[in-house]
């Protein structure tokens, strides 16, 4: 049994004509955090909606927890179980309450008893420090509230592997901490990480590793340390020089 | 910080509130300035002037309005069998009952500040008062009416204006029950059921007619007392049981949803079971589709059993259509009864259904437990109402379109939005899937639909459909015109909720694949609760154009209010030339109705909103 949760072999894919990833070779090892940073259009996105099958590649290998992503309907649905999103814009259920939010997907896919599911609802809210919110509906929570919410209904679902797809980039500065802080106690317990990100900060302090994707490439790849104290490709540095 | 925390911890207290009062008002509102001024002063008498001569019109001693009274029967039931009364005081009682329990479940109605009421009394009295006022003419029949109203009208001005007095500036903050005030509401409403005098047109020995005064609705004020009386009573058990019974909402839904056809039942048949069926026929069916059901149902539902399940399922599902579809107009060996094969179908058809959902509602053994309990209550439930609806009835019934006047409108209202919500969901999804022959058919059918007129519909349902059934089924007039108007209704609600569907952000479908869930999980639990909240007003205006569309009926000659109001009330000898009179009641009670669901609509909407971001 490899250590390896997430293997990717030459993973390209186009819209139309657009090359937007151009052969991703990328191995996660379990426990490890990834932040993947670079400017937008880059790819980056893409790349990890690949990862739970939101967007379909069409060259190339994905392999996740040893099940390869193919057409076949009971690998997509068995890999979507195990790995968790949040999204840029937090895509709740309105129409739901924030407990419901989290314990439908537990009751309905992983057919948990709905006792079982709620109260393992009220831990993980709990975990990212809203209890208290558990009976108000979406809409009457602010940005940073919100995607914590989001981040409790994907681990709901106790994945092995969690992607975060710009989490802090549609909120206030002042709830972005809120949500990194989240984050940063998810990376701490050994979940398996795959962050697209531009909060700089967090990439230093939490990641295992930082790649830079630029046109559908990774440009750059290396520790946090070598990353940002010694880059050695001249996109990354320009990249690098212009945001911090 | 701390300069922060200082400058916030001193309260700004908001400012005076700006000076108000009617005369203000009427300054800021309708003198505010030249033209405003004249548009008032030239407009309040035509307002004016309007309504006294629309009450001009009603009190002219010209108009018949004993044609209303005499005949408010005929307007309600049509020719219903005076003997069977029974039954529709039951259906009525039932649905009473029913509305008793919800409105408590649901907590409905809250409590009202007392200055609000004070306020209503106040404006009621002082349209009574304007009423009086205003209606031309000073002959007797209206003379002794309009000092009731004076004196009412005066009644309640005076007593609002001195209840808001006596409580001062309390008022805004004294609540009482809202609920206490319909109580009181309802009781005089019984009040005047037994006190107000209606003029009612009879006919003597000798042909001589003569005007007399009778009660307001003078054969069923005892009914209708009961009905009250029933419905405050369920109101009070259902706040004393609220707290006991934790899924009262719940099972009130289902009870809802099982009154219609229950409802119907009583109404139009009585059925003369023979027992002898039910014990040949019904009982060995019902047992052995239910056991085979049971054992795949609870085998499919297992997420050990994957795939397979699905394919099974898939297999039932074209096994019974193509059967259905094969055996339709083959005749039936002489030896077996035709209800037997049909029956039959009918609950393998209903299995076919529910093995194609065991997947997603199985799961663990509680779960799959539960999905066979559903499974055995519908199947009986589709036996039963198949043996009710086989079996004769035994209600005597003038002709085939016994039920007609109001009670037709609503028969035909409530089961055509039943019935067409449920298919017009349906099409929605089929338009807006991705499997090309299902969207193919979908699209078809509603524009086919929508491209011909609602008569052209109700005809090929009153004419053709027959054509296409099997000889041996037999659909009444009624429920030829129900499924004409379903079926065309259907077309434009499918409109409608696919609107709504394409209001549901992409991110919605993303998050809801992002947990794992399947096509039918994400529908049903995400995309279509969302996108029916977002059309609601699109489908109130679609249940409120249904409602009034009932009235074409009357052209494959069923007599339903508007008919009995348009031919059949001013074609009576006594009534000629009363056909503005009761042309005007119907009027008025189509629009108390659809009043009334569009309120009920606004303050659902309201209450729904809360799920908004």
């Amino acid at each position: 049994m490899s250590e390896e949760i997430i293997q990717c072999r030459g993973v390209k894919k186009w819209f139309g004509d657009f090359q937007a990833l151009k052969g991703i070779d990328l191995d996660v090892t379990k426990g490890e955090v990834v932040v993947i940073i670079g400017p937008s259009g880059s790819g980056k996105s893409t790349f990890i909606r690949c990862i739970n099958r939101l967007e379909v590649h069409q060259e190339g290998q994905i392999v996740v927890d040893g099940i390869e992503l193919t057409n076949d309907v009971r690998n997509i649905e068995a890999i979507r179980k195990d790995v968790g999103m949040v999204f840029q814009s937090f895509n709740l259920f309105p129409h739901l309450t924030v407990m419901d939010n989290i314990a439908l997907a537990p009751v309905w896919v992983k057919k948990k008893p709905k006792q079982e599911a709620i109260a393992f609802g009220r831990s993980l809210l709990e975990r990212v420090g809203i209890p208290e919110q558990a009976e108000k509906y979406p809409g009457q929570l602010s940005g940073g509230q919100q995607q914590r919410v989001a981040i409790a209904r994907a681990l709901a679902m106790e994945p092995k592997i969690m992607l975060f797809d710009e989490p802090t980039s549609a909120l206030d500065p002042e709830m972005v901490k809120e949500v990194l802080d989240a984050m940063k106690e998810l990376a701490k317990s050994g979940m398996t990480m795959l962050v697209v990100t531009h909060e700089m900060g967090f990439a230093r302090e939490v990641a295992d590793r930082v790649l830079f994707f630029d046109f559908g490439e990774i440009v750059e790849a290396g520790t946090p340390e070598h990353f940002f104290t010694n880059p050695q490709h001249d996109r990354t540095k320009l990249f690098l020089s212009q945001i911090l | 910080m701390d300069e922060m925390t200082s400058v916030a911890a001193v309260p700004e207290s908001p400012p005076e509130p700006p000076p108000h009062g009617p005369v203000l008002w009427l300054k800021n509102n309708l003198f505010s300035g030249a033209l405003n001024t004249a548009l008032t002063l030239f407009l309040t008498p035509v307002l004016l002037l309007s309504i006294r001569g629309v009450l001009g019109w009603a009190v002219d001693p010209l108009r018949k309005w004993p044609a209303v009274t005499t005949n408010a029967r005929l307007l309600s039931v049509q020719a219903y069998p005076e003997a069977h009364f029974i039954r529709v005081w039951i259906a009525v009682g039932i649905v009473a009952t029913l509305s008793g329990l919800s409105a408590a479940a649901w907590g409905l109605g809250g409590r009202m500040t007392v200055r609000r009421i004070a306020k209503g009394m106040k404006v009621a009295g002082a349209i009574l008062l304007g009423v009086a006022l205003i209606t031309p003419g000073l002959f007797t029949d209206f003379g002794s009416f309009r000092l009731w109203l004076i004196v009412l009208g005066a009644g309640l001005l005076g007593g609002g204006l001195a209840w808001t007095a006596a409580l001062g500036m309390r008022a805004k903050d004294v609540r009482i029950p809202t609920m206490s005030v319909i109580g009181l509401l309802l009781l005089a409403l019984i009040g005047f059921l037994w006190i107000v005098q209606l003029p009612v047109s009879n006919v003597l020995v000798d042909g001589e007619r003569i005007i007399t005064y009778e009660p307001l609705a003078n054969s069923t004020k005892l009914p209708w007392t009961m009905i009250i009386v029933i419905l405050a009573a369920a109101y009070l058990i259902g706040t004393m049981i609220r707290s006991a019974v934790p899924n009262l909402q719940r099972i009130l839904s289902m009870l809802w949803f099982l009154s219609f056809p229950f409802t119907l039942m009583i109404v139009m048949r009585a059925p003369d079971i023979e027992w002898d069926k039910v014990v040949a026929i019904d009982l060995p069916i019902f047992l052995l589709v239910g056991v085979v059901g049971s054992v795949a149902f609870y085998w499919m539902g297992n997420p050990s059993t994957g795939e397979a399940g699905r394919i099974v399922a898939a297999l039932w599902v074209v096994g019974i259509v193509l059967w259905m579809w094969q055996s339709w107009r083959v005749d039936v060996p002489a030896a077996l009864d035709f209800t037997v094969v049909l029956l039959f179908k009918a609950a393998v058809f209903l299995g076919a259904l529910f093995a194609t959902a065991a997947p997603s509602f199985g799961g663990p053994r509680a779960a799959r437990l539960r999905y066979l309990g559903m499974w055995w209550s519908a199947l009986f439930l589709l036996v039963v109402a198949f043996r009710l609806g086989e079996a004769r009835s035994i209600l005597e019934l003038g002709g085939a379109s016994f039920v007609g006047g109001l009670a037709l409108t609503f028969t035909l209202a409530i089961a055509g939005i039943g019935l067409s919500f449920p298919l017009g969901i349906l099409l929605a999804l089929g338009r807006s899937s991705t499997m090309p022959i299902i969207r193919t058919i979908s699209t078809g059918y509603i524009e086919l639909v929508r491209s011909v007129p609602l008569i052209t519909w109700l005809f090929v349902g009153s004419n053709l459909l027959p054509l296409f059934l099997p000889a041996e089924v037999e659909l009444d007039q009624v429920v030829r015109a129900i499924a004409a108007i379903a079926l065309f209704s259907a077309a434009y609600l499918a409109e409608n909720v696919r609107g709504g569907l394409q209001s549901i952000p992409k991110g919605q479908y993303e998050a809801a694949d992002a947990v794992g869930m399947s096509t039918v999980q994400k529908i049903s639990l995400i995309t279509m609760p969302q996108a029916l909240r977002a059309v609601i007003p699109a489908l109130v205006g679609q249940v409120i154009a249904l409602f009034k569309d009932t009235s074409l009926v009357a052209i494959i000659g069923l007599f339903d209010l508007l008919y009995i109001a348009r031919s059949v009330i001013p074609g009576q000898s006594a009534n000629l030339g009363s056909i503005m009179v009761t042309t005007v009641t119907a009027a008025v009670v189509y629009w108390v109705f659809t009043f009334s669901f569009s309120r009920a609509s606004m303050r659902l909407e309201k209450r729904l909103g809360l799920g908004e971001r």
